[in-house]
């Protein structure tokens, strides 16, 4: 849960945005190109490698923004799309994540046999220490539940890699044991995890 | 150790032989329990307790028109003093004014100079320099691993010279291993080592106060059994050290209380850590056998998990004569605690030097249990006014009396 302050400044920030017509298409048209990619309550994310947004904790999405426009974490048409955007526009954005509906339960069937070893892996590598045991997420650890498998896999190699470091490189450290392969175990697992 | 520590997390706990000791299980049990972060060992596994965790701070410093509305006693006025500085942690003044002011987790390892107004950054990517000190032109910045010095920092403001290592003989673990330093009366340099987890038996490197020689000679302890202080300072006639101590972790939600602690005999004194805790409990783990009796009872108790940091005797003329030589105390507010709190409190001590009682100062930190800004440091400025650091919204307070 973000802090009440930082709640507030991001509600003066978007009422500020739509506070007249002219100054609502800026936000609005830059919610619509986030939507294109990452889906909302109407269509799916464009690529299994997009990640989705519902569900995510607000102050998880800030800081996701901070490290594109920064550059420490790099994706180039993320990087483009808000190198220059203000500080009340990250909130404002961060709040829209925070508030999208819930994304439907996936629909596929896991493999028993990857879930099962993914379900191992979780818990030998104490996964809901920071994620909670619904892998639900929290301030700024990120959901994991339902995300899309081929983007946790790409986000899990990242992390290993240190192309992510995060606020305080924990994943870094904690996925140095596991090989790809138990990667997209992990993966798969959290994409269908049913508690 | 050294190397695989720094790489490693901030909360991530690095391999400490007391939990190898603790484990009695295979070198496989003991590769999991070093993946548990520092701060989650010994959580509950249910209920409220299991969700408790460090409260991170936004990425972004709050503008200072939505900074809190804070409160402080009658005749007492509270502006923004700064805004926009990412993680404003240590506060220190030097002899033409300039603010100097440190940065800790996610403040980009910066340390930044207020003068005439302007914020200036005057290094970065510097390892947790939370610790700093001002004295005789020099800047001292304290890593969990070495001291450095910035000479004439405050005519080289635009820029600052390469820094001179005064003293790099520490441990350098990440866990409480970030600083709080100052230079007492006797011109040696006050230095706390915290202990590197949440509750263990370490070796003697860790767990004190010690004191050097500005040139970095002549270590010597000053205080033993100090689990973890951010903040100390001397008492304007007695020349004592008092200091605030951060006691361990998920005990329970009102249990221990955190410190405030008096040396009256440097180097002689053990404050009980991980014996005793808050004077009146001994350690369910670490206490068998033990006696509070045998260690310094703190000379307040704080509040349970209040994370009492910065505090400064207030030595100015500007407030009324109540609070001179009374002790400020920035309480960062528990994270180990469901119920929230956090404020600058003050400590009004009698003539024989004990705690006559400590009451809040200035308030308006939570909301709905939830932190709407948090003080970490507080300084006495040399016009008698009072500045406080908010490292939740990267912002520093103005406290004045009067006018």
């Amino acid at each position: 849960m973000l802090s009440k302050a930082v709640a507030a400044a991001a509600t003066i920030a978007a009422a500020a945005f739509f506070g007249t017509a002219a100054s609502a298409e800026p936000l609005d048209a830059l919610i619509e190109q986030c939507a294109q990619c990452h889906g909302d309550d109407r269509r799916p994310a464009v690529s299994p490698e997009t990640p989705t947004l519902a569900g995510q904790p607000e102050l998880y999405a800030l800081y996701q923004l901070v490290y594109f426009r920064q550059g420490q974490r790099k994706q180039a048409a993320m990087n483009d799309l808000v190198r220059d955007l203000g500080d009340d526009t990250l909130l404002a954005l961060a709040k829209w994540v925070a508030e999208l509906p819930e994304a439907p339960p996936h629909q596929g069937e896991p493999d028993p046999a990857r879930y099962k070893r993914g379900a191992d892996l979780a818990r030998q590598h104490r996964c809901p220490i920071c994620h909670n045991a619904d892998f639900a997420g929290r301030e700024h650890i990120p959901r994991l539940a339902g995300q899309q498998e081929a983007y946790l896999s790409k986000a899990l190699q990242d992390y290993k890699a240190g192309n992510r470091i995060g606020i305080q490189a924990a994943m870094v450290e904690v996925l140095t044991e596991i090989d790809d392969a138990g990667l997209d175990d992990l993966a798969h697992y959290l994409a269908h995890f049913r508690p | 150790m050294i190397a695989k520590t720094v790489r490693i997390g901030l909360y991530t706990l690095p391999v400490v032989s007391f939990l190898a000791a603790a484990m009695c299980g295979t070198a496989a049990a003991q590769d999991k329990e070093e993946e548990v972060p520092f701060w989650a060992v010994g959580r509950p596994a249910e209920g409220p307790g299991a969700k408790l965790a460090p409260v991170p701070s936004p990425p972004i410093a709050t503008a200072a028109d939505k900074l809190p509305t804070l409160s402080v006693p009658d005749g007492f006025k509270v502006e923004v003093f700064a805004s926009g500085i990412l993680d404003a942690r240590g506060l220190r003044e030097g002899d033409e004014g300039t603010v100097f002011v440190s940065t800790l987790f996610t403040g980009g390892g910066k340390i930044h100079a207020i003068s005439n107004g302007e914020v200036k950054e005057i290094a970065t990517e510097l390892f947790l320099p939370n610790g700093i000190e001002y004295r005789d032109g020099a800047l001292y910045v304290a890593t969990p691993k070495e001291i450095l010095r910035y000479d004439n920092i405050e005519t080289n403001l635009d820029k600052p010279p390469e820094p001179v290592t005064v003293f790099d003989d520490m441990p350098g673990v990440i866990p409480h291993g970030w600083k709080f330093i100052m230079f007492g009366p006797d011109d040696k340099l006050y230095v706390p080592v915290g202990t590197p987890c949440n509750i263990c038996q370490e070796d003697a490197d860790y767990a004190k106060i010690f004191r050097i020689n500005a040139d970095g000679t002549g270590k010597e302890d000053v205080a033993l059994g100090v689990r973890n202080t951010v903040g100390f300072d001397f008492h304007p006639v007695t020349g004592n050290l008092w200091f605030t101590d951060n006691q361990r972790d998920w005990l329970s939600e009102d249990m221990p209380l955190d410190e405030l602690n008096r040396v009256t005999d440097p180097g002689k004194q053990h404050f009980g850590y991980p014996y005793c805790h808050s004077g009146i409990m001994t350690d369910p783990q670490f206490g068998w056998g033990k006696s509070c009796d045998d260690y310094v009872s703190p000379a307040a108790t704080l509040g349970p998990h209040s994370a009492p940091l910065g505090m400064r005797f207030y030595t100015g003329d500007a407030f009324p004569e109540q609070y001179k030589n009374a002790i400020f105390i920035a309480r960062h507010g528990p994270w180990n605690r469901h119920q929230k709190y956090a404020d600058v409190s003050v400590a009004f001590l009698n003539d024989d030097g004990t705690v006559k009682k400590v009451e809040p100062f200035l308030t308006g930190f939570v909301a709905d249990n939830k932190y709407l800004g948090r003080p970490a440091d507080v300084m006495v400025m040399k016009d008698g006014s009072m500045l406080v650091s908010d490292d939740f919204n990267g912002a520093i307070y103005r406290v004045s009396y009067g006018g």
